[in-house]
């Protein structure tokens, strides 16, 4: 079993969202993100993927945000989006939360157990008014 | 993860080199390509379809990218984001004389951590204070000693960790050998933008370069007929075309133009300087 998680866009209830290749936000305001994970084993070739509802007394999901810099790595505590599906989660950040754009890796904890994965080029931050230099 | 609270940078832009302040009018950084940016900017009018049925998804496309900003850091010699290095440099007489001219394996700089004298079983013997250490040239990769404060200026250094100005004699001893391998060690973030995640847009243009030239070589020669005709009781048709040199001038133009921004980018982070013995 190979976990992993598909970003999601445009949510609005558990039978109304759809896919997208990464997460485009702006920094400095709040956002909420939606994923949900997925067995890439049971990936189609067409690339159809079965999403994938974790079993346990006691689940935990984070979302990390990486950084080379200890003071900038981000790590947020997903929450269900829903009990009637298991797959769904969200993040929210805040305006002070400031992403880079890039990978985003997942930590999903079952009763104990950690198995970690990740988004490659999961999310894409925008600085309106300060892309003159970087 | 690298603690970089001891950083020492110039505090100007990494691109545009030495920019102290932009008004924002122009974008020239942005995050890395997204595969509808791929397909907008360089695979307009593409089919991305083969004769077999296959396709190029925008997983395939998001992989095409991951490879092209990969193919792009070799080719530069430059790391995309931001990254911590450390190496050890030697001890070159000349370089020694000239204020110890240091170029980093890595660059543009972005922040230097540390520059001492470690010896080879990695115990400190010499920090160099921040206070001495030239930043302004981090962005072609050079570091310079320049300690004209602590010899003229105030004694007093803050936030060194060398506490007296006992370095400079020690310095000064040591600038009689004329080559000492591995000598200097240095730690180090480089990379070719100060704001994580976000890149230079000719950088991102590259990488769509590279990823649109790999993409194209490949639908290209599945296009394997140049002509065809079809006749049946005496009428007849027939169409010819390009056949598997369908987008050669189209790769051309890529090739031309990824070698021009490879130029063109080592030649604003990178700089020639010669200093040797005579």
């Amino acid at each position: 079993m190979k976990i992993s998680a598909r970003v999601v866009k445009n949510y609005a209830n558990i039978n109304n969202f759809s896919f997208g290749n990464q997460w485009e936000i702006r920094a400095n305001e709040p956002n909420t993100l939606y994923f949900q994970l997925v067995d890439s084993d049971l990936a189609s070739k067409e690339g159809c993927q079965f999403r994938y509802i974790p079993v346990g007394t006691d689940i935990d999901v984070n979302v990390i945000f990486p950084s080379i810099d200890d003071d900038g790595d981000l790590t947020v505590a997903a929450a269900p989006v829903s009990a009637a599906d298991g797959s769904l989660w969200k993040v929210d950040l805040t305006a002070l939360q400031v992403p880079a754009s890039g990978n985003v890796v997942f930590e999903l904890i079952v009763d104990g157990v950690t198995r970690s994965f990740g988004i490659v080029n999961g999310i894409q931050v925008e600085y309106p008014g300060s892309e003159g230099s970087c | 993860m690298a603690n970089l609270n001891k950083s020492l940078s110039y505090g100007t832009a990494i691109y545009p080199v030495h920019a102290d302040e932009t008004s924002g009018l122009v974008k020239r950084c942005e995050p890395i390509l997204s595969p509808e940016q791929l397909r907008s900017r360089y695979l307009k009018g593409i089919p991305m379809a083969f004769p077999n049925g296959d396709t190029f998804t925008d997983a395939d496309l998001k992989d095409k990218i991951m490879l092209a900003m990969n193919e792009a850091e070799l080719l530069l010699n430059m790391t995309i984001n931001r990254e911590s290095f450390r190496q050890k440099l030697p001890m070159d007489r000349s370089l020694y004389n000239a204020y110890i001219h240091l170029r980093a394996e890595r660059g543009p700089i972005i922040s230097l951590e540390k520059l001492a004298i470690v010896s080879s079983n990695r115990q400190n013997i010499f920090e160099i204070p921040a206070d001495w250490i030239e930043s302004a040239n981090f962005a072609k990769r050079l570091i310079n000693v320049i300690p004209l404060m602590a010899a003229y200026g105030s004694n007093q250094l803050q936030g060194s960790t060398t506490s007296t100005n006992a370095g400079i004699a020690f310095l000064t001893i040591m600038g009689g050998l004329g080559w000492v391998p591995a000598y200097w060690e240095i730690e180090y973030t480089a990379g070719m933008s100060a704001k994580e995640g976000q890149v230079p847009v000719p950088v991102n243009e590259l990488i769509g370069v590279i990823a649109a030239i790999s993409i194209l070589s490949l639908i290209a020669p599945t296009n394997i007929w140049t002509s065809q005709s079809l006749s049946q009781d005496g009428v007849s048709q027939s169409s010819s075309g390009p056949g598997p040199q369908v987008y050669r001038i189209r790769l051309e133009e890529l090739e031309a133009k990824k070698h021009e921004i490879i130029k063109k980018l080592k030649g604003i982070f990178t700089g020639k300087f010669f200093i040797d013995n005579i």
